[in-house]
């Protein structure tokens, strides 16, 4: 519960600054409207190439960055790349059509917090926006099962590896149980459960940095 | 030595104590070396084979004794079926008896009668030859050895009578005691030598074909051998230690060794050449002459005579045709074996010439020349040898190429056959994968024909009649994408996790729930993997499992749904329950609805079971998946 209460009296002192790469001017505009409801949130820039999104990095950091992943020249998963590099304080989050575990892991593994289905409604939108900056994390049972897989101790480990208390979480994710369902289940908060995802994915994004490292090393790519 | 012999006689004649009729010998006078008695022999020729002695040493046979030879080795007559008497007359002019030995060189003069007198006048005959028993010769020697005592001041007159299957050749010798011991020592060590040394390559031979099974090392042993005891026969080492008491055996046994000898070197040439392969014609004249051999020493062991001559063309026609042969595999051919056997058969020709150049005096005799048969036939056997040594060296060089060979064709098919079945084994994955892919591809297109496309339709139709509000249209459409997510969500692998599938539908389905104010709980326990839970299936689950939620979220008017599982030992039961109004099951099932119809056939094609219970306080959905599936049901997908 500590880090929600922070959000709510920061957000009075400053609103969430959002920053959007998107090529899709009908989701522009659905997430402008959305966020024009929202006191606690300004829409800070919006980019519509892989380009501009790169560019536009060089100007001030935003809280979160909302990054759609087919722009028209080029992956979006570049930005993220770069954004997580540029602006290590932001929260990174990419819109999907339908949050499949490819295009999701990818982006987990580039540096992203979190991801946003495009058909969520206003409301949604909002919500998974505040959740990311207060720390949360959204997972989805098949991307928790990817995760799984990838931490298997039979599997190659290099870098970080989860705790018991995280490989816990997974599992029950896994099996269906929601957040608030999981929080009761290990008698913590919701949000608690929350940041253990965000502590997953940083985990996931550096074992994946390091295994492309090692990787590189055995094939002589590296030093 | 026999210069010096020579020239005392020259000295003798010169010094003019020559008689006019017969060449008289004084003895005492010769020194320790042996003196060729030719010169001193009166020699009659009796072709009726009826003289006797008291013929020969009345005065009118007598008188028809001839001398005058000139000095050489030997008394040399060719091939004659005559006798032949010889005359000598020895003088001791000394006042002392005077023992010396008479030696007749040829030890294959079939008969020899020696007639030596005696104190009183009359004369001893001693009846010896190589068709003789050995026992009748008075000295024993391969050679023909006749003691001869001279008393002081005495003069004798003693005769030969030489009758022979072979060449007439008497090489007489007188020699002085001790002399003849010594040269009788050196000539037994220098057989000794020979003959040790053939047995040693024979055995040695014999045992490499025992042990190799090479028939070359056959023939060589046999031909060795036969060569051996050729040698022998003709040196009269045979008659001496093999078989002395064989009369009509050792007058034959030079010919049968000498023929056997050729035949054997003839196959042994034939293997060591590959002459049936390299020149087949001669190979043939080979086989010819070795059956001419063969005949032969059958002919002499039948008529001695009339064989000699033949024997002796027979030989030298042999003799041309190895070296003809032999050259031309060397020359032509360059075959460097043949090389080694023109060698050999060359180094025994010299042998023999050089023996032969020696009885014609044209060579010295020295340790070389007297034992040139033996020379030459050591050489012969060991280039020989040598030559089996080489072609071993030849024949292993090319086995180890060809095990290379067949090692490096080995490798290489192997290598073919792993190419091919690296090929075969991509084929059939690429078929494997084709077929998946082609089925995958049947499978979308039967959900996007049931699924999105008939939910499409479906808003298509109601959005032209123009009855729905825009939130309604947007209802619509997000259906169409629920229906799109979860299509895409079954093509992820679940492996075998029933959970993990029924989890994305409540995460795919939860904000629709939400929004619908319908509080869900979720009360699963863990399930066994359900093995056969493929992309297909998986669908065909949640599809089930969505129709459900819809008919809930649509008609039942709840406020809560419970989704459970459970497991027994055959099967796992999901549970989707709510608290609403409920409906009547057996009319619904009756009048076809369509979600309930659906339902049923999707249960059907997985060979699940789906079963409703519905009552005022709300509706039970169980769909009873089985652990097991049983081979054989029917796939086929609901249509329309």
């Amino acid at each position: 519960m500590q880090p929600n209460q922070q959000n709510q009296t920061s957000s009075e002192i400053s609103p969430i600054r959002v920053a959007l790469v998107e090529d899709d001017v009908n989701f522009q505009n659905a997430l402008m409207a959305a966020i024009d409801t929202a006191p606690d949130m300004t829409l800070l820039v919006v980019a519509s190439t892989r380009s501009q999104g790169l560019l536009m990095l060089d100007r001030a950091a935003a809280d979160v960055l909302l990054v759609d992943l087919g722009l028209p020249d080029g992956s979006g998963i570049d930005v993220v790349r770069a954004a997580h590099v540029r602006w290590p304080a932001c929260n990174i989050m990419v819109s999907t059509a339908f949050g499949d575990e490819t295009h999701v892991m990818q982006s987990l593994e580039a540096g992203a917090s979190g991801y946003l289905l495009k058909d969520s409604t206003p409301e949604r939108l909002l919500s998974e926006i505040r959740s990311l900056h207060a720390g949360g994390s959204p997972i989805s049972p098949l991307i928790a099962r990817q995760i799984l897989m990838r931490f298997r101790p039979a599997a190659r480990n290099q870098g970080a590896a989860l705790s018991a208390r995280e490989q816990q979480v997974l599992e029950f994710i896994t099996k269906g149980f929601s957040s608030n369902e999981i929080a009761a289940l290990m008698s913590v908060s919701h949000h608690t459960v929350l940041t253990y995802v965000r502590r997953i994915y940083a985990k996931l994004e550096v074992k994946s940095r390091t295994e492309a490292i090692y990787e590189a090393r055995n094939q002589g790519l590296l030093p | 030595m026999r210069f010096i012999s020579l020239f005392l006689c020259a000295l003798l004649l010169l010094s003019g104590r020559a008689v006019a009729a017969d060449k008289v010998l004084d003895v005492p006078q010769l020194g320790r070396n042996a003196v060729s008695l030719t010169e001193y022999f009166t020699v009659l020729e009796d072709p009726s084979l009826t003289l006797t002695l008291a013929d020969v040493q009345g005065p009118e046979v007598g008188s028809r004794f001839a001398g005058g030879q000139e000095p050489a080795p030997a008394l040399s007559y060719g091939f004659r079926r005559s006798a032949y008497w010889l005359r000598l007359t020895l003088r001791n002019a000394s006042g002392q008896p005077v023992l010396r030995m008479l030696e007749v060189g040829y030890p294959i003069l079939s008969d020899i009668q020696f007639y030596r007198p005696m104190v009183d006048g009359r004369y001893e005959s001693l009846a010896t030859g190589v068709a003789t028993p050995f026992s009748t010769r008075p000295y024993p020697s391969r050679s023909f050895v006749f003691p001869l005592t001279l008393p002081a001041q005495s003069q004798h007159v003693i005769y030969l009578r030489v009758q022979s299957v072979s060449a007439m050749l008497v090489p007489a010798l007188l020699w002085e005691p001790q002399a003849f011991h010594a040269h009788e020592r050196d000539d037994y060590a220098a057989q000794a030598w020979y003959f040790g040394m053939a047995s040693a390559l024979i055995l040695f031979n014999l045992l490499l074909f025992v042990a190799m099974r090479d028939v070359a090392y056959l023939w060589y042993s046999v031909f060795a051998t036969c060569t051996a005891l050729a040698i022998s026969a003709s040196n009269g080492w045979g008659k001496e230690f093999l078989w002395p008491e064989t009369t009509l055996w050792s007058n034959i046994a030079i010919s049968v060794f000498g023929s056997l000898t050729l035949a054997a070197l003839l196959l042994f040439m034939r293997r060591m050449l590959n002459t049936r392969e390299v020149v087949p014609r001669a190979d043939r004249l080979i086989k010819v002459f070795v059956a001419l051999q063969l005949l032969f020493a059958a002919g002499v062991a039948i008529s001695p005579q009339s064989f000699a001559v033949p024997g002796t063309v027979l030989i030298t026609v042999t003799a041309v045709l190895i070296l003809s042969v032999g050259i031309y595999c060397a020359v032509w051919r360059r075959q460097r074996i043949a090389v080694l056997v023109v060698a050999a058969v060359s180094v025994w020709l010299l042998g023999t010439t050089v023996v032969g150049l020696k009885t014609l005096t044209l060579l010295p005799a020295n340790t070389l020349t007297m034992n040139g048969y033996q020379i030459g036939s050591a050489m012969e056997m060991l280039l020989l040898a040598f030559a089996l040594a080489y072609r071993f060296n030849m024949i292993r060089r090319q086995a180890t190429e060809d095990v290379q060979q067949a090692n490096a064709g080995l490798a290489r098919r192997l290598q073919e056959r792993e190419a091919e079945l690296t090929a075969s084994h991509q084929r059939l994955l690429e078929i494997e994968h084709r077929q998946t892919l082609s089925q995958e591809r049947q499978r979308l297109m039967q959900d996007m024909h049931d699924g999105m496309g008939s939910s499409l339709n479906s808003a298509l139709r109601v959005v032209e009649r123009g009855q729905l509000n825009d939130a309604q249209v947007a209802q619509l459409l997000k259906g169409c994408i629920d229906d799109l997510k979860l299509a895409i969500d079954s093509m992820e692998p679940v492996e075998s996790d029933l959970l993990l599938l029924l989890a994305t539908l409540r995460f795919r389905l939860e904000p629709r729930l939400e929004s619908t104010g319908i509080a869900l709980r979720w009360e699963v326990q863990d399930i066994p993997p359900l093995d056969w839970l493929d992309p297909r299936n998986s669908l065909h689950i949640l599809r089930i499992a969505q129709e459900a939620f819809t008919n809930i979220i649509k008609y039942a008017n709840a406020t809560e749904v419970r989704v459970a599982t459970a497991a027994d030992a055959e099967s796992v039961t999901v549970t989707i329950s709510d608290n609403g109004s409920g409906f009547d099951v057996e009319r619904a099932l009756k009048s076809g609805g369509k979600g309930l119809s659906n339902q049923l056939r999707r249960a059907e094609a997985i060979g699940a079971e789906v079963t409703w219970e519905s009552d005022g306080a709300g509706t039970r959905m169980m769909l009873r998946l089985p652990l097991v599936r049983h081979v054989g049901l029917p796939h086929a997908m609901p249509t329309g």
